[in-house]
């Protein structure tokens, strides 16, 4: 399971660069993200359709594109029918289903708005993005509690590996809410435990096959469920048990903030969670089940001299 | 796209309104029987008006909450298992995989308890505890005890046939030895309501291809197949019943709910699928559409077929199990196969007057076929388009 990371793109209460990501403080999960940048990127008449997820999502898409643009990739290496994209979310869309349901329950069958169940289908944000970034290729949302991230990614590197797309957007974003939080806190209660948590964040990665153009943040070199074999690196991220690093705490997608991150480390950005310019980092999601995962990643190149090693 | 390595099939399982199990399923799909009533169970004035496609009598559970769609989905995958001759002791140690495709299984539709918590009230925590312990994928793979990848594909109707597609990546890439790969969904109230209001609901048994297509009928159920390895195959108990050659996946990027009039992305992801397969049109025993029987789903899909697969016999099977959304690419890949060993398709159950704006139709009577392989066809909501080719196993 090798690929690269050729650019990243976030979006969250934190703000919307992965300096900021990585300075996040605790609480910030709970923040709307600032979606005004979208204006000027996005046709007004396209956003007035989109929900506040999609736009979320699509802010943190655009970024990421914009920063592969800038680490070297070609329009025509993110763009058209050579682009795969695949969204995941633990809760999908969850603000248009409520809407959904509230014209149900308030109107009855008569008054049930099409509009909304539509856009409450859980594969309509990554349509409206493929359709928003021109990306035809293939497009699959992934929509579980269980580290979606992970599954999203094994699929992403399948992809790349077998030639059936030459660049994935693997997306990962969920929106908070209020009746979400009174039914896994009722859960909670109740003595379950290992449930999820919230965030209104999103993150993108742009991946591309190792010997691909450009300058990429890290490889990644191992990607499996559960605990990678063999000796790991001396810096690692681990996340599980309901615990995570501010941005998207522990939100279902939240790995791929743990993934943004040790990619932005590996390229030299400061983060206090990985401190020293690793060479490597594994991200480990310890979370009882399917939810397990681990990824090593690697800066590109291999080490230098005086750096942190494996 | 260049040729794929073919991945075996080595059991199937699947439940419709057309049957418990594969078997009964084509028993009921040859007889043209259409299970198609007024259904069970909802409130609301459209229950008396809008048919659908139920499965009767109770799912298996686990005597805790969990969802319909998830009990769909381990009758399925128990069936594919057993089919393959497998049991958990003989999945241990191994990497199996899960992949589900599901419209309905991952989504918050528990619309009691979000009633009661609007309105102040502490509902009864049963509906909300049964979404957060029954993601198809994740669930399955808990029941069985598998450490291998799990996901849940949510690409509405073309899920099923995706979720296929993608598992059977997972196991050419080696992720995998083995993987549970198909879609489930239930038919659930929302939903139902949500497809009437979009007005694409035909209020009595739908008609695919037909002249006087209104619409589609939903429906429930749930379709697995157990892939393997050529490596892994060769050291399980049973024969190998299929395989999958190829899967092409493609956006028509043109309307957010609208297929592209021109059939782009149904296009490519039918040529991508026939490329993977080495497979050319005239290779092709027969096509499994869509045919949802709406009036422009079925016409863009006429429309590629006659371009790409002319000649090939059409099927369209929903007229006998109902648009099952998530399952129905999974319950369609299993008919094909099983179709492809009985060297025939069943009538279209619904179709029987030719429409003379579409170039392309099924067959009103079962039809002999010859072939080792077939296509199978999916849209959905958003432009999504999957394709599977799937061939012959040991003997045919």
């Amino acid at each position: 399971m090798r690929f690269s990371v050729c650019g990243l793109g976030v979006a969250g209460g934190f703000g919307g660069s992965l300096a900021e990501l990585a300075a996040a403080r605790p609480g910030c999960e709970a923040q709307p993200p600032d979606l005004g940048q979208l204006a000027g990127r996005v046709p007004p008449a396209a956003l007035r359709r989109m929900d506040g997820f999609t736009r979320m999502a699509l802010l943190a898409a655009l970024r990421c594109r914009e920063d592969a643009a800038a680490r070297g990739l070609a329009d025509a290496d993110v763009t058209g029918e050579r682009v795969a994209l695949v969204l995941a979310s633990g809760y999908g869309p969850m603000r248009t289903t409520f809407d959904y349901l509230d014209s149900v329950l308030d109107s009855g069958e008569p008054g049930a708005s099409p509009t909304a169940f539509s856009l409450s289908v859980q594969n309509m944000p990554a349509a409206i993005l493929a359709l928003s970034l021109g990306v035809s290729g293939a497009c699959c949302t992934v929509c579980q509690l269980d580290n979606p991230v992970l599954s999203a990614l094994v699929t992403a590197a399948c992809w790349l590996a077998e030639g059936r797309a030459d660049t994935v957007l693997v997306g990962a974003a969920d929106e908070s809410s209020p009746m979400l939080d009174y039914g896994l806190g009722r859960l909670r209660a109740a003595g379950q435990v290992g449930l999820p948590g919230q965030c209104n964040a999103a993150a993108f990665l742009g991946l591309r096959r190792p010997d691909a153009a450009g300058r990429p943040y890290a490889e990644c070199l191992e990607l499996c469920a559960g605990p990678a074999p063999g000796d790991g690196p001396d810096m690692v991220l681990v996340r599980g048990g309901g615990q995570g690093l501010p941005g998207f705490g522990a939100a279902p997608t939240a790995w791929a903030a743990d993934l943004a991150l040790a990619c932005w480390a590996l390229d030299g950005g400061a983060c206090d969670a990985l401190p020293g310019r690793p060479v490597a980092v594994e991200c480990r999601c310890t979370d009882p089940g399917p939810g397990r995962a681990t990824a090593r990643l690697h800066r590109p190149g291999g080490a230098m001299e005086g750096d942190r090693a494996w | 796209m260049s040729r794929k390595e073919p991945v075996a099939v080595l059991g199937l399982g699947a439940v419709c309104a057309a049957g418990r199990g594969l078997g009964a399923c084509l028993d009921s799909l040859f007889a043209a029987r259409r299970n198609c009533r007024l259904p069970r169970g909802f409130p609301g004035e459209f229950a008396s008006r809008f048919p659908a496609f139920q499965v009767d009598g109770p799912l298996p559970g686990d005597g805790r909450p969990r969802t319909r769609t998830l009990g769909l989905a381990r009758l399925a995958a128990a069936e594919a298992l057993a089919h393959a001759g497998l049991d958990a002791t003989a999945l241990a140690g191994r990497r199996v995989g899960v992949c589900l495709g599901s419209s309905v299984g991952g989504a918050l539709n528990f619309m009691d308890f979000y009633a009661g918590w609007r309105t102040g009230r502490d509902p009864a925590l049963d509906q909300f505890e049964a979404w957060a312990h029954s993601n198809p994928a994740a669930a399955l793979s808990r029941d069985l005890g598998l450490s291998g990848p799990c996901q849940t594909v949510a690409n509405a109707c073309t899920s099923g046939a995706d979720a296929i597609g993608v598992a059977a990546s997972w196991v050419r890439e080696g992720v995998c030895d083995l993987a549970l790969a198909g879609g489930a969904d239930e038919l659930h109230y929302l939903t139902y309501v949500g497809f009437i209001r979009l007005m694409v609901t035909h209020d009595a048994p739908c008609r695919p291809f037909d002249r006087t297509r209104k619409g589609l009928n939903l429906g429930e159920g749930a379709g697995v197949l157990v892939l393997a390895s050529a490596e892994a195959a060769r050291s399980m108990p049973g024969p190998v019943r299929g395989h999958i050659l190829g899967y092409g996946a493609a956006g028509d990027n043109h309307h957010p709910t609208a297929p592209a009039p021109d059939g782009r992305g149904l296009r490519r992801a039918v040529s991508d699928a026939l490329a993977e397969a080495g497979a050319g049109a005239g290779d092709l025993a027969f096509v499994n559409a869509h045919g949802t029987g709406t009036v422009l789903n079925d016409a863009v899909e006429a429309r590629v077929l006659h371009e790409l697969a002319p000649g090939a016999p059409l099927s369209a099977t929903k007229g006998g199990t109902g648009h099952t959304l998530g399952a129905a690419g999974a319950l369609e890949a299993c008919f094909t196969l099983a179709c492809l060993e009985r060297g025939e398709i069943p009538p279209s159950a619904g179709f029987a007057e030719p429409d003379p704006d579409l170039p392309a139709y099924p067959f009103a009577e079962r039809r002999a076929v010859q072939g080792g392989c077939a296509l199978s066809t999916s849209l959905a909501f958003g432009g999504l388009n999957a394709a599977l080719v799937l061939g012959a196993g040991e003997g045919v």
